[in-house]
């Protein structure tokens, strides 16, 4: 996998988001995609990439 | 030249003085000395650990008035680590705050202040960003209570959504200034607005939105 690479519709993307910008529901809001210091451009991971077997063990491994 | 002073005190925030003194400039240090109201406040100033150089250079021998400077308080405040400010400013809320939801504002602050201290990626809270959104808060009455979180930054943002055409979100970005975005419904196609203005202006701005008709209680 390289930047820019397709990802399959049926495969899934996630975003981890600081505990500070969930709402009191943890719900995520505008605040978690705003852009971090580190990051050009808004991004996120490909789960099936960390862990195609896990759903638990690739969000986990977003931390 | 008679000597002249003036003098106030007052109590800028809990635990917190803030003194303004005015000198006759002519004066030096040494003449300042005689003066009782210098010598109370040399003595008040003391009590708070400040070190008489910086008073007597800054504040005395150079004649306040001739530019604006902070005084010796608020360069104490300065000092602070924003951890402490930022608890500072929560207690004082807890006591002074006239929010009716101060009590679930302060333990929503004080949260976001555990997770920030827990995180070392995160940035911290903003302590002007959170004394003006607390101020905020507090100057509107019936203000219904909003999802409060921290941007990148750690400045305080807040948004009140009703549906998907009544939205506002307020990021307080300073002690002065604010960016907000405002979703309001209109009979065409639905308004969106956003800038950077004063905090003072925010409400006078979001009026014609008719903000307060789903973000204030009746």
């Amino acid at each position: 996998m390289t930047n820019g690479s397709k990802v399959p519709d049926s495969d899934h993307i996630a975003r981890y988001c600081k505990p500070g910008t969930l709402n009191e529901n943890k719900i995520p809001t505008g605040d978690s995609f705003y852009l971090r210091s580190s990051e050009p451009s808004l991004t996120v991971n490909w789960l099936e990439f960390l862990d195609a077997n896990n759903r638990n063990n690739a969000i986990e491994k977003l931390r | 030249m008679d000597m002249m002073t003036d003098i106030e005190i007052y109590n800028e925030d809990a635990g917190a003085l803030s003194a303004t003194l005015f000198f006759d400039l002519v004066k030096t240090k040494e003449q300042n000395k005689e003066n009782p109201a210098f010598l109370f406040i040399q003595n008040a100033i003391s009590g708070f650990g400040l070190q008489d150089e910086t008073w007597s250079n800054r504040n005395i021998a150079t004649g306040i008035g001739t530019e604006e400077r902070k005084s010796p308080f608020e360069e104490l405040y300065d000092k602070q680590p924003p951890e402490d400010k930022i608890r500072r400013a929560i207690e004082k809320a807890k006591r002074f705050n006239l929010s009716p939801h101060k009590n679930r504002i302060t333990n929503r602050l004080q949260y976001l202040l555990e997770i920030t201290l827990n995180d070392p990626e995160e940035n911290g809270i903003n302590p002007e960003s959170l004394n003006a959104f607390l101020a905020f808060m507090e100057s509107i009455k019936r203000l219904k209570y909003p999802d409060i979180t921290l941007s990148p930054a750690g400045n305080i943002t807040v948004r009140w959504r009703k549906d998907i055409n009544r939205n506002l979100c307020i990021e307080f970005l300073s002690a002065h200034d604010a960016q907000f975005v405002v979703f309001a419904p209109n009979p065409i196609r639905t308004l969106r607005t956003t800038g950077i203005i004063p905090i003072d202006e925010l409400w006078k701005v979001l009026k014609p939105y008719q903000v307060n008709r789903w973000v204030v209680n009746k």
